[in-house]
């Protein structure tokens, strides 16, 4: 999906409210009779501000079937049909409302239609109520109600607005492509987003993605010319794939590890091999026994295998001056010398 | 004298279609390989008038001059700086043979002055002769070349010397003749400045942004005048990204990056026009920004200027849906 293309041409705005605490009045969404084209400025500013949310956090996802298909059913049906955007959308919220609980705070749910790279796009936001984007009730001529979106420009300039969560679905005759994105937590999308409203799963499988990510930048590595790079940038992966995070994050990665001239090509590589540039769940569970040491294989026939953060304190590997190899050196206490089979 | 100046007359005449052929073929020629030099000329062509030809040749008592007139046939290629003169006098020579040459300057001493174009005595090289028509073979065609400021004191010194019925005092001829020497100096001025110019910084890359101005017209309809001082930090900042010659930065890379991006920047500039954020989106070097955040973040995000704020690169890297560090 080229969400470089996106171009909304239909809102509709529903206020999400937060579940009452036990003992309080029930509270129910307020959702909109009608749909909305809003301004040109509104439509702008949700078509960056989705395409922001999904380069930077955004998966691949698809109906899981053996979910409530409550949400992907209400987008095909007004993905199908322009009149049914409306009452499709509300069944969308009324389902949010329905699966969030009391840690889910207030928000606005904004659901678009439009289009992006010639196919038909729905988009669902849901956003932070009352900081740089306000929704007001409007109440129309013929009783309706609707909300309109007011934009504070001061905001808008840095952008303060949290963009919770989001997902975008494209396609024609029934069958889509479908990226979302989860700004509030670190790891991947949150259960009650992805699978209880949406009724998705990842497109691929976190142990996968996580798996192919570390083989495809080995290979990378490999084939650099420069044996100090490889050393330094194999340990670097290592210590991707062994530091606490729950995501990886292959444009933060590159930054930190790669020279500067090195970030395109790596990046390249990557999307080559079908794997987006952007953060994504670590699971190293298929890759276990293979990250846990770090071998250094010479021509010689000596070999140099240590865990990755022993090899990064205790050993250094340099190109000769002359060319005619490496210079590994290690500088360590030697405890044990012995035979090895 | 009459029968004399009839005679030379008809026989000019009977010569002169061809001579009207060969200023039309040459400043055709001419023209075209201005063109692909992308060189800012004029080139204009004529077969001498009939008049002309027969006054001159009374006038300056020539012998025989049907054959000794060699401008009977001319091309004039007006330039804009001087500095383009020797290329366009190296483009005569490689498309014509040249036999005779004349610098006014060089007949000139140290303490007169006077016109300042070159004159170059051409014919067509026996393979073009073959190939049009061999009636031209062997015919002289005279190309001038000359500075627009050149050519504005020729015109007008020709004018108010040779045309007026009665002869003009030697003291206006002075007025005339002293001003050859502003000529003179404004074409040094000028060759000056652009010496000092292409020791700016972004003065020579900003030659890449020429044609994406007129993409951001022409495809995009955009209208804005870019800020100049903008342009050229930009470009001595990002156009060297490229490794190519700033003039080929355009053919080779952004002419087709442009076209198979257009729906994505139609889509920019909409946002850009509803939102108003970012003083870049009108610049020409927007196509560069957007085409490296495609094709090479990490270089494009060393090479920001630091005197330009980094936040107009985070909005566009957003808009783009390539995010930045901020």
């Amino acid at each position: 999906l080229d969400l470089r293309t996106l171009q909304l041409e239909n809102l509709i705005i529903h206020r999400v409210p937060q579940k009452a605490a036990p003992g309080q009045p029930e509270v129910n969404p307020t959702l909109s009779d009608t749909a909305d084209p809003q301004s040109d400025r509104v439509r702008a500013f949700f078509q960056r501000r989705i395409r922001d949310a999904i380069a930077k956090r955004g998966l691949a996802v698809e109906a899981d079937p053996a979910l409530d298909a409550g949400t992907i059913d209400a987008v095909r049906v007004a993905l199908g049909d322009a009149n049914e955007f409306a009452a499709q959308s509300r069944t969308i919220a009324q389902r949010l409302f329905n699966v969030q609980d009391r840690r889910n705070t207030e928000g606005i749910l904004v659901i678009g239609v439009g289009v992006v790279g010639g196919s038909q796009t729905l988009v669902i936001l849901k956003l932070e109520h009352e900081a740089g984007v306000r929704a007001e009730e409007v109440h129309l001529d013929d009783g309706s109600l609707t909300f309109r979106v007011v934009l504070h420009e001061d905001l808008l300039l840095t952008p303060k607005t949290l963009l919770f969560k989001a997902a975008v679905f494209a396609g024609d005759d029934g069958s889509f492509e479908a990226l979302a994105a989860d700004m509030q937590t670190t790891g991947g999308i949150a259960d009650f987003f992805l699978a209880r409203f949406l009724g998705c799963r990842l497109l691929e499988n976190p142990s996968v993605t996580t798996e192919r990510f570390f083989y495809t930048s080995e290979q990378w590595i490999g084939q650099l010319p420069d044996a100090e790079k490889r050393a330094r940038y194999e340990i670097a992966l290592l210590a991707e794939m062994h530091s606490g995070q729950q995501t990886i994050d292959p444009n933060a990665f590159a930054r930190r590890a790669l020279a500067v001239d090195e970030h395109q090509p790596y990046k390249e590589t990557l999307q080559a091999a079908g794997l987006r540039f952007t953060q994504f769940p670590k699971d190293t569970s298929s890759i276990e026994s293979r990250i846990r040491r770090i071998a250094y294989d010479f021509a010689s026939g000596i070999k140099v295998v240590g865990r990755p953060e022993a090899m990064r304190e205790h050993v250094e590997v340099e190109e000769g001056d002359d060319g005619s190899g490496s210079v590994v050196t290690i500088t360590d206490e030697l405890t044990r010398v012995h035979a090895s089979g | 004298v009459g029968d004399g100046y009839a005679a030379l007359a008809t026989a000019y005449e009977d010569e002169r279609p061809l001579y009207e052929e060969l200023a039309r073929h040459l400043s055709g020629l001419l023209r075209e390989e201005m063109e692909r030099l992308a060189l800012h000329t004029t080139v204009t062509g004529r077969a001498k008038e009939i008049s002309s030809f027969v006054t001159k040749a009374l006038l300056k008592g020539y012998a025989d001059p049907l054959n000794e007139i060699g401008d009977k046939a001319g091309v004039r290629v007006t330039v804009v700086y001087a500095e383009d003169v020797p290329i366009v006098e190296e483009a005569v020579r490689r498309l014509l043979h040249v036999v005779g040459r004349e610098q006014k300057l060089d007949a000139l001493a140290y303490n007169e002055t006077g016109y300042l174009g070159v004159h170059l005595d051409t014919r067509l090289r026996d393979e073009d002769v073959e190939r049009l028509n061999v009636r031209l073979k062997g015919l002289r065609a005279e190309v001038q070349i000359r500075t627009m400021v050149q050519s504005a004191w020729a015109e007008v010194s020709h004018e108010q010397l040779y045309k007026p019925a009665a002869e003009v005092p030697d003291e206006l001829k002075r007025q005339i003749y002293r001003l050859v020497s502003v000529v003179e100096l404004f074409d040094l001025e000028v060759a000056r400045f652009l010496d000092e110019a292409r020791r700016t910084p972004g003065y020579a890359e900003a030659e890449a942004l020429r044609p994406l101005g007129e993409e951001l017209l022409q495809r995009f309809d955009i209208r804005r005048r870019a800020d100049r001082q903008l342009s050229l930090t930009l470009a001595a900042s990002l156009v060297p990204l490229y490794g190519l010659a700033p003039d080929e930065v355009y053919p080779q890379v952004l002419a087709d990056w442009i076209s198979a991006n257009e729906e994505a920047l139609r889509v920019q500039f909409a946002e850009a026009a509803a939102l108003a954020l970012n003083p870049l989106i009108h610049q020409p070097e927007v196509f560069i920004i957007f085409e490296r955040l495609s094709n090479d973040t990490r270089r494009l995000e060393e090479a920001w200027p630091e005197r330009l704020p980094r936040a107009w690169l985070v909005d566009l890297a957003e808009a783009w849906g390539t995010p930045v560090d901020e």
